[in-house]
């Protein structure tokens, strides 16, 4: 079969490779935005989705945002809330951003003080080993560590005395910032508070789902001054306030993308149709019809955004991965559903882009060869 | 819907006439014209520039509409028929030629004959357009882009496109204007050959009284006029 879009194409290199590129920047810019927003928003909640607490006891009239609240309780609550029905255990947490010059550069971390006999709280890689860090010693993020060149074994100067990295792990990145694990005594000590948490952490093993949405009834009840979150509950709080105010950003760039790449291909298509317009007149005399020929202009759209953005995936692929070397704190996730979210769109583009150069097709005069 | 004719003219104007313009730019480009041309006929339309032959020809292709009278294309009223059904009677009953080629630069010799029998539908499209280039004398350029042919060779392959699809009529604009004697009497040839083998009716516009010889009629138009 004969395909003249194909053929057109591959005439005009340049203009094919432009439209190409037009495309695949969209793609890329679609594809990597999604991917930073799951990347940021699932890294920036894995913490509190991991802890291993069914129930978060935090001050009563907390807004429920993990990231942005701030609860006070006093350390005498454990006592209570370990004496509800349905309570396996109960570890406090203690939480505290601190600032601190490494380097000769400012650098925050969001200190979460752990008591170390606890089997929730820490982090998951943390718990899983079971080297629990002795005093004095802090608990880092993978990428507050690339971010300021520090590893196990460097002194942190956190508190009167300093604090030495015990060790380097996975899922504390917060975005804004990373979290860090230290002995509740600790972190009491660099915060300057004495008998008051930020929060309880609650084991209601063997409660059941049902049986946790009861004690977390119960909880309020008995222990008057608290609020109890369920396990994901913060999680999914600190999600949605991150996409309130990620989601309107993240779609104006896809939109604007979006246009960029349909201008690219629909311009391009549109010239190249108007200097094809003496061959398209040729095709319409010898009877080519307009549809026929609206085919040949679509065709030649939607192979070059197929193959914009087939390479804008691959870009995509390859982007992701360098973007985190690069800026460790930009974590991407690509998921099939973005894949498939620019394939669409990428197909949005070839349809309208072949709509700009319709006009002129269907005015052609096919007598006109007669006057070439 | 079209009618029968009933004559078995291949083409038939029954009293045409083309009018460009309004008012005091009006132009009769055509005026009353009437013709007929049989199967195996060879006509030359003979004119000074300006005459009305090229007007004439895109009437009898049903490229452009008569401002009065009537064009039956074997046995089809052209001018009965919505515009959106023309380019099918075009690419089945009329087959064109024109000075300039006009062949398709990003397709190669072979593909430009192809392209209009697969537009048709033609079953083994390759295959036929071959044979026909082929019969041209063109098999050893069947890969070659317009851009490298001669002159000769264009027209040659822009008559094996006009023959493909074996329409019982083909209009030829110039054929061999641009095209040095050897060359343009080998595409005359070519045009008898339809005549005398397939049965086409073939009218060619021209101005080179060199062809005249092959004719079987001559038709002159002077003032859109046919004499």
């Amino acid at each position: 079969m004969t395909n003249i879009a194909w053929r057109n194409l591959l005439g005009e290199r340049t203009r094919f490779l432009i439209s190409v590129a037009g495309v695949a920047f969209s793609v890329v810019l679609v594809v990597i935005l999604r991917a930073l927003y799951w990347g940021v928003i699932d890294e920036a909640t894995r913490y509190v989705r991991t802890t291993g607490a069914d129930l978060w006891v935090a001050q009563e009239g907390t807004p429920g945002d993990f990231l942005q609240s701030r609860s006070i309780l006093p350390s005498t609550d454990q006592f209570r809330i370990e004496a509800v029905e349905g309570v396996a255990h109960v570890a406090p947490l203690l939480s505290r951003p601190v600032g601190l010059r490494l380097a000769g550069r400012e650098a925050d971390l969001f200190l979460l003080g752990v008591a170390p006999g606890s089997d929730i709280g820490w982090p998951a890689n943390v718990r899983r080993s079971g080297r629990i860090p002795a005093r004095g010693t802090i608990v880092i993020d993978k990428v507050f560590a690339k971010n300021f060149d520090v590893k196990a074994g460097d002194r942190l100067p956190i508190g009167p005395n300093g604090m030495e990295v015990a060790a380097v792990v996975g899922g504390g990145n917060a975005f804004a910032y990373q979290f860090a694990w230290a002995n509740l005594a600790d972190v009491a000590t660099i915060a300057g508070v004495d008998g008051f948490v930020s929060y309880y952490l609650v084991d209601a093993a063997g409660s059941g789902a049902a049986g946790a949405a009861e004690v977390a009834r119960r909880i309020p009840a008995q222990v008057p001054g608290t609020q109890v979150f369920a396990g994901t509950e913060l999680a999914d709080r600190n999600a949605d306030n991150l996409r309130e105010g990620f989601l309107p950003i993240l779609w104006v760039l896809v939109i604007v993308a979006f246009v960029v790449g349909t201008a690219i291909i629909g311009l391009i298509i549109y010239t190249a149709t108007l200097e094809k317009s003496r061959e398209y007149g040729v095709l319409k005399a010898i009877g080519f019809s307009n549809r026929r020929l609206y085919s040949v202009v679509f065709q030649q759209s939607l192979l070059a955004a197929t193959a914009g953005y087939l390479l804008g995936c691959l870009l995509s692929v390859v982007l992701g991965p360098a973007i985190e070397r690069i800026v460790p704190v930009f974590v991407t996730d690509i998921r099939w559903g973005d894949i498939v979210f620019a394939g669409v769109g990428a197909l949005g583009m070839a349809v309208l882009a072949s709509f700009i150069p319709a006009r002129p097709v269907a005015r052609l005069d096919p007598a006109e060869v007669f006057r070439a | 819907m079209s009618e029968e004719n009933g004559s078995g003219a291949v083409l038939r104007l029954a009293e045409v006439t083309k009018v460009f313009g309004s008012g005091a730019a009006e132009v009769t480009a055509v005026s009353g014209a009437s013709l007929e041309l049989k199967r195996g006929e060879l006509v030359l339309l003979m004119g000074p520039s300006g005459a009305g032959k090229s007007t004439l020809l895109q009437l009898c292709g049903a490229l452009s509409r008569p401002t009065s009278g009537s064009v039956w294309l074997d046995g089809v009223d052209v001018t009965a028929l919505t515009e959106s059904r023309l380019p099918e009677v075009r690419l089945r009953k009329v087959g064109f030629v024109f000075q300039a080629f006009q062949l398709l630069a990003n397709l190669n010799a072979l593909e430009n004959v192809r392209l209009v029998l697969e537009a048709a539908g033609h079953a083994g499209a390759d295959a036929r357009a071959r044979e026909l280039l082929g019969s041209l004398g063109l098999d050893h350029r069947l890969t070659a882009r317009p851009a490298t042919l001669s002159g000769g060779e264009k027209q040659r392959v822009a008559v094996a496109r006009a023959l493909a699809n074996d329409p019982p009529l083909i209009l030829a604009d110039e054929p061999t204007g641009n095209l040095d004697s050897k060359s343009g009497a080998a595409v005359m040839d070519l045009l008898v050959g339809a005549v005398r083998e397939r049965g086409t009716a073939v009218l060619v516009a021209t101005h080179d009284d060199r062809v005249r010889a092959v004719a079987d009629r001559v038709i002159r138009i002077e003032d859109g006029m046919l004499s």
